[in-house]
């Protein structure tokens, strides 16, 4: 069975602006996205913001119904029989809010250990084992409000483990978290996933998604632009090298330049502070540097380095933009 | 069953902690109905029938108004700005059975203005406040409470559809208090708003409160407005219970359960 | 002169940028009203003193709103974070916060004569016609003096952070003491004491008078005295952002959050 299917989904908002003459403007945020991850995956989400991952993930964790098109999470429909997917996922949308900050944080768990209906004796050990698993044992009667970010993600990760969830969405779990912690929640992840856990994972770090996943979806402008495993993905970029230049001021002609040259296939700048890296996707490699020093004009330069293609590089190609 | 009692109870301490420490809903069970209750006794108490537990009873029912309104209708909204709307709404548990035990959260911290009115009358006017008949009044209080928690399950489906309704709800607390004769009968209305009082679960718990304390009503009376109070919950519930169920799928339609 | 009138107008026209036509009938006019009508039914019920005596009172103490609206005004430059610019720029000070307390005299005014109206429409209060012109002065004084209510309330909301529950505490002070529905004579003696010492007390003496028909001169001293009264809060609420000034400006906070 498929944990997730999703078949020609298309959700547009509507919205409305102004103070004094509301205008209505329609959103497109899905348009026509297909999609199916199998039992036992772990599936990873890529795209711009803007692209749909969100919509995406709060239709199937049904939050949200489609304009038009099918869901299914485990067989279930994802309009008409919401309330029995709600028992079988989790979520974690994660950030600052979500959490009763004037509860502790054992406090937040319990309750939303009888909102998920969890056997009344089974809640304390599941709460204490849990706050043991993503490591806040120690904290845990102590008040939401003084816990960090990464505690407050931590804390959300507890709670949506509390019921045994058979499909996990996770929206960009890692953000905000220090290195260790976002390894250390990794690792929760990878383990959850070889118990058998269906992980549909979003997440901007794409050596992240590299990592773990063991398939990609990317999405942009409301539908899917490419599904693979890592490897298929970077395989679309085999024939790419990437030159990367440290500038420290670059104009926009500059730029365009660069893309004019013909065996350019793109590029994208990123402010670095003071500099700016400049990434040149093209198949010379070596033998690129040369006419994009010239291009550049009178730019001062830094570190030049060339390189194979990243998943990165695949997905800029794809989508076009760094984010 | 067994579970659904066992998540509103859940919803309801957590709502009685919430609400405990805010400062705008102590105002509101406390200092309001101490200012409205002290002034009425001074304005009423000329009059050759004064019974100061008819003060008492009515501005604890004024406190009990407040935090109801106030309280009942921010709580989705308080749930929405802390992010955690959605998070219970996409609990298995039903969002009617949740908000069920935080409307009952509520009511039970604002009782704390029946402790204040009798403490108003009893200590700092230094009259004798009894009622005529306890068993009657306890009764009352019960089936009142059933109604006014009933009353407060409609506000939460307007929380969920239109996000500015704490405003327009801020006028509903004179208007109330005197529709529903809390602190003056209601013979001193117009009679066309009469009909309106009748359809007023808060006027049948007045009724029920201030005529089981004064001894006015028997048993048989009593049993009346008692019946109209149950019938009018059972009614308001049916009714909150469809709109739960059209409100949310409307939200889930247009998106709008995570917006602040 | 000039920077009291542009106060006042940006005043207002930041105001009414968030706040729609019917919002502001709704709070502004319709809660006031129906606050008359309750304690007046009770009055009424009570009987101790006339209808007149209540509907007076109730009417001019729709003015304790203004208290509301200055103190809001000022929590609202602080939560905005405008207020720091304010203070620092080079601009005297009392116009910048007269003009502001400007348009709540005003919105004061048109809620008092929004609740005699009711008064005189829906409770068949008379009015006589020569009471009218000191009925005006009336509100107007009363709601003058109220806006130094509200700016010490300004001042003193820095400190304690919440400007709205204190503005409520206000209201509701104003309410018992100030003698809108409870005779002075009736209160305990320190109470009356509080009331006599604060504004809106004396107004709403002076309106009962004029509205039983007095003479314009039979009210003046009330109204002067409770000008001062107001005048004083105001001076108080000015020092005290003096002194909250000072001290920011060695902790290095301003805003006070």
């Amino acid at each position: 069975m498929n944990a997730i299917e999703l078949n020609d989904i298309h959700r547009t908002f509507r919205t409305t602006t102004g103070t004094i003459r509301r205008h209505r403007k329609d959103v497109v945020a899905l348009d026509g996205l297909s999609l199916a991850v199998p039992e036992g995956e772990l599936f990873g989400l890529l795209g711009p913001n803007g692209a749909g991952k969100t919509t995406t993930i709060k239709i199937l964790t049904t939050l949200l119904i489609p304009t038009s098109g099918t869901g299914t999470v485990l067989g279930l429909d994802v309009v008409r029989e919401a309330k029995h997917i709600r028992k079988t996922i989790g979520f974690v949308f994660g950030g600052e809010r979500g959490l009763y900050y004037r509860l502790s944080g054992a406090d937040n768990l319990r309750y939303f250990a009888e909102l998920y209906a969890v056997a009344p004796r089974e809640i304390g050990p599941r709460v204490d084992e849990l706050l043991g698993l993503v490591g806040l044992a120690d904290r845990a009667d102590e008040r939401v409000e003084g816990y960090s970010r990464g505690m407050k993600q931590r804390l959300h990760l507890a709670r949506t483990l509390l019921h045994r969830p058979r499909v996990l969405f996770l929206d960009e779990p890692t953000i905000g978290l220090d290195p260790i912690g976002a390894r250390e929640l990794r690792k929760i992840v990878t383990d959850l996933h070889a118990q058998g856990t269906t992980i549909i994972l979003t997440t901007h770090y794409l050596f992240e998604a590299d990592a773990m996943c063991q398939r990609i979806g990317v999405i942009d402008h409301g539908h899917l632009v490419a599904l693979g495993t890592p490897s298929e993905l970077k395989a679309n970029v085999t024939d790419l090298g990437v030159v990367e230049l440290e500038v420290f001021g670059v104009d926009a002609a500059a730029v365009e330049r660069l893309r004019g040259l013909d065996f350019v296939d793109s590029v994208v700048v990123e402010q670095r502070d003071l500099r700016q890296l400049v990434r040149v996707q093209t198949k010379l490699a070596e033998q690129a540097v040369a006419p994009l020093l010239a291009a550049l004009g009178g730019a001062q330069v830094g570190r030049v380095a060339v390189r194979e293609a990243t998943l990165e590089d695949a997905y800029v190609r794809l989508v076009g933009r760094v984010e | 069953m067994i579970s659904a009692l066992r998540v509103a109870r859940a919803a309801a301490e957590l709502q009685f902690k919430e609400v405990a420490v805010s400062g705008f809903l102590l105002f509101g069970a406390l200092v309001q109905p101490f200012f409205i209750g002290v002034m009425t006794m001074f304005m009423l108490r000329h009059r050759p029938d004064f019974d100061p537990v008819y003060v008492v009873v009515g501005a604890a029912l004024s406190g009990l108004w407040s935090v109801l309104l106030f309280a009942g209708s921010s709580a989705i909204s308080h749930e929405r700005s802390l992010g955690t709307l959605e998070l219970v709404v996409a609990s298995p548990a039903s969002f009617f059975v949740v908000y069920g035990g935080k409307i009952a959260g509520t009511l039970a911290f604002s009782l704390v203005s029946v402790v204040l009115s009798y403490a108003i009358g009893a200590w700092l006017f230094g009259y004798p406040i009894t009622v005529a008949d306890p068993a009657g009044f306890a009764l009352s209080l019960v089936f009142a409470l059933v109604a006014l928690w009933a009353t407060g399950m409609l506000f939460a489906p307007l929380g969920i559809l239109w996000r500015t309704v704490g405003r327009f709800l801020g006028l509903m607390e004179y208007p109330i208090y005197s529709l529903s004769g809390f602190l003056f009968p209601i013979l001193l209305l117009p009679v066309w708003t009469i009909p309106v009082s009748y359809a007023l679960p808060p006027y049948w718990a007045a009724v029920a409160l201030h005529a089981s304390a004064s001894g006015e009503l028997d048993l048989a009376g009593l049993a009346r407005v008692w019946t109209v109070l149950v019938l009018t919950a059972g009614v308001l519930m049916i009714i909150s219970s469809r709109l739960f169920l059209a409100v949310l799928q409307r939200a889930r339609r247009a998106g709008s359960l995570a917006l602040t | 002169m000039r920077l009291f009138f542009v106060t006042a107008d940006y005043t207002f026209r930041a105001l009414f940028h968030w706040l729609r036509p019917v919002p502001y009938v709704i709070n502004r006019l319709l809660f006031p009203l129906v606050q008359l009508v309750f304690f007046a039914l009770i009055g009424q019920y009570g009987g101790s003193q006339s209808l007149s005596f209540y509907l007076v009172g109730n009417a001019i103490g729709v003015a304790t709103l203004s208290t509301f609206g200055v103190s809001q005004a000022v929590a609202d430059e602080r939560w905005q974070g405008t207020l720091s610019y304010i203070l620092a720029a080079p601009a005297p000070r009392v116009p910048i916060f007269f003009g502001r307390a400007a348009y709540h005299v005003v919105d004061g005014m048109l809620n008092m004569a929004a609740a005699f109206a009711l008064a005189v429409l829906v409770f068949g209060l008379r009015l006589p016609l020569e009471g009218v012109a000191g009925l005006v002065l009336s509100m107007l004084v009363a709601t003058v003096a109220l806006c130094g209510v509200g700016l010490l309330l300004g001042a003193v909301a820095y400190i304690f952070l919440d400007a709205i529950l204190l503005a409520n505490w206000a209201m509701f002070i104003l309410l018992l003491l100030t003698g809108m529905n409870i005779p002075l004579s009736e209160l305990p003696p320190f109470a009356a004491a509080i009331g006599e010492a604060l504004p809106l007390t004396r107004s709403i003496a002076a309106a009962r008078l004029y509205a039983a028909g007095a003479p314009l001169d039979a009210g003046l001293a009330l109204l002067a005295a409770d000008l001062a009264i107001g005048a004083a809060y105001a001076v108080a609420g000015y020092f005290v952002f003096g002194w909250l000034e000072t001290r920011s400006r060695i902790q290095g906070r301003l805003e006070g959050v």
